[in-house]
């Protein structure tokens, strides 16, 4: 049960606000950091994130799942702004992380997922890869990143797969 | 040899999972033209998350056992379950989501509490008027700790029934039914009453008659004594809910309908309770009856037709009603109309039921009640125009009164005004 639940709006979650501040702070920072003017770089996501958290809250089932969408522009648009440096890189992946943590909580379901900061693991860890490879490498050049970060995603799939097959399903002698 | 285990559920993504996947193509795509890594680095966790949520997917949860009960009264529903896993163990991640029918409305939101055993839920929801519903069995669904990506999981149980009426319901049973047949059998009552065969003796009570008083143990026992008698079987009833369109639309009719039906189970398990004799006409365009009949089978072949009754698209005429009654029932059995009386030619299906050998009483949801502004201040204009609708009900149900008793069910909580009409003798019950 929402603590408090008499004191907000229908259908608001304060829960959600933790990560949506998260989220509108680090992406006006990175914008600051990488250039764009203080006006736009703080107003575009704190107005997006409002609008957002408006969206998630109305009732019905999209709301929840596609109300993120005018936070996701609004930062794209920052970050397509902002000059590269590795502070305004590290803080663009750690707003992605927290749009993560933001998406995964919904307003009125009952409960948030289990741990959800633990499903940030592989996420945070390409992150850390592509931002080393992107500004620490000799060549730093964005595509050098992209590659380390496939190298990532494959060998997290090998793993899985490793794993699977040594889980694989419980089938007795007596089925075969 | 074995069943072969069952295949587990798919794992599907959320929208939410493809919404953060096509950003992330999309910062990626303007990365590359505007080579520049900021926007690349923003949609690393994007395309990621998914991905990561997918491989993580967790495998062999299991199935859960539904438990769950409905307690409350009047607008309360509370509904207190337990989902127990099979086998046992903790499984993080997995979400209950409930289906709330209409009309119920949330008071408070869900508790859910994780146990070693499974899940317990409190469900804290309200009747805003009579109804009888069903409520869908809660479905599982794992989700992982992002909630990007789901997983269905097997649950096991039934369904759950709400049924909320007036408890005055409950006494209605004391009203002397008419019988249709001459030999009624020797199935009695339950009911003690002043009259019929002797069941004993017992301390002298306000409501008693001096006929009830048994004088000679009375003097025996030098106190005030009374006998109690076994009511015979009290008879037939015939509840009649008319489901016709009305003139102030679907939706109020379809509530209507809701607190009419819930009004007729009520009384329908009231008297069958006593072992009368029910039977149950909805008409709509057309009739649909259910003959009289008794016991517990009857109770829910009543309850079945009762919830699956809705609003017909085109009213029938009045006469039909009566015409169609006379193939399915015995003329003379006492009947029970249940009309929200809302338009001016409701009240003619009245003198052909009477000449058709149904005498009826009716039982009236008013639908003033379901028209009252909801607002906590109503405007002047609110006020008169609830004063005219009140002013219209009670010049309708004053020209009903003329062919039937009619009971007015303004407090849709409250049948004290049923109740007091089967008190009254039966000589002056007649309407006109």
């Amino acid at each position: 049960m929402t603590p408090d639940a008499g004191r907000w709006p229908r259908g608001f979650d304060p829960r959600s606000l933790r990560w949506a501040a998260a989220s509108a702070v680090l992406a006006a920072l990175f914008g600051v950091i990488g250039g764009v003017p203080v006006a736009f770089a703080v107003g575009l996501p704190a107005g997006a994130a409002l609008v957002t958290l408006g969206l998630r809250g109305r009732p019905g089932a999209l709301a929840p799942e596609y109300g993120l969408l005018p936070f996701l522009v609004a930062v794209g648009t920052l970050a397509v702004w902002a000059r590269p440096s590795i502070l305004a890189g590290a803080l663009a992946g750690s707003a992605g992380l927290a749009v993560l943590l933001w998406s995964g909580e919904t307003p009125g379901e009952s409960g948030a997922g289990a741990d959800p900061v633990g499903g940030l693991a592989l996420p945070g860890l390409c992150v850390a890869v592509a931002l080393l490879a992107a500004f620490a490498l000799p060549t730093a050049q964005a595509d050098t990143g992209a590659a380390a970060v496939a190298i990532v995603v494959a060998f997290g799939l090998v793993a899985w797969a490793l794993v699977e097959a040594r889980r694989g399903p419980n089938v007795s002698a007596q089925t075969i | 040899m074995s069943a072969p285990p069952e295949p587990e559920p798919p794992v599907r993504f959320r929208p939410r999972a493809l919404v953060l996947l096509v950003s992330g193509a999309a910062l990626a795509v303007a990365a590359i033209a505007s080579h520049n890594s900021i926007p690349l680095l923003l949609a690393v966790p994007l395309l990621v998350g998914p991905v990561a949520a997918g491989l993580g997917a967790a495998r062999g949860i299991g199935g859960y056992r539904l438990t769950w009960s409905v307690d409350g009264s009047r607008e309360a529903v509370e509904i207190t379950g337990r989902l127990a896993r099979s086998p046992s163990g903790r499984t993080p991640g997995v979400f209950p989501i409930f289906y709330r029918p209409e009309p119920l409305v949330e008071r408070q939101p869900a508790e859910v509490e994780r146990t070693p055993e499974g899940l317990g839920f409190r469900l804290h929801w309200a009747a805003p008027y009579p109804c009888l519903i069903s409520v869908a069995r809660p479905a599982l669904v794992w989700r992982d700790p992002l909630g990007l990506v789901e997983r269905d999981v097997p649950v096991e149980g039934e369904a759950i029934r709400v049924q909320r009426f007036p408890p005055e319901l409950a006494r209605a049973a004391r009203a002397p039914l008419r019988r249709t047949t001459p030999l009624p059998g020797e199935v009695r009552a339950r009911q003690l009453g002043p009259s019929g065969e002797f069941f004993g003796i017992r301390p002298y009570g306000s409501g008693d008659t001096v006929r009830q008083v048994n004088w000679t143990a009375t003097a025996r026992a030098g106190r005030m004594l009374a006998n109690d008698f076994r009511v015979e079987r009290t008879g037939d009833l015939l509840i009649v809910v008319e489901l016709r369109p009305s003139s102030l639309g679907p939706e109020v009719d379809a509530r209507l309908a809701s607190v009419a039906c819930a009004g007729a189970y009520g009384l329908a398990q009231s008297f069958l309770e006593q072992k009368a004799r029910v039977g149950l006409a909805l008409y709509g365009e057309y009739l649909t009856a259910i003959p009289l009949g008794s016991g517990r089978r009857q109770r829910y072949r009543i309850l079945r037709a009762l919830q699956t009754a809705t609003v017909g698209e085109v009213a029938g005429p009045s006469e039909r009603l009566a015409v169609s009654l006379r193939r399915y029932f015995p003329p003379g059995v006492t009947t029970a109309l249940l009309s929200p009386l809302a338009d001016d030619d409701s009240t003619l299906v009245l003198p052909h039921l009477r000449r058709r050998g149904f005498p009826a009483f009716v039982l009236s949801p008013s639908p003033v009640t379901l028209l009252a502004p909801s607002a906590a201040a109503p405007s002047e204009d609110d006020r008169r125009a609830l004063r005219l609708l009140s002013l219209v009900r009670r010049r309708r149900v004053a020209d009903a009164w003329s062919e039937a008793p009619v009971v007015d069910w303004d407090d849709y909580w409250s049948l004290a005004a049923l109740t007091s009409f089967f008190a009254r003798p039966a000589g002056r019950r007649s309407g006109a």
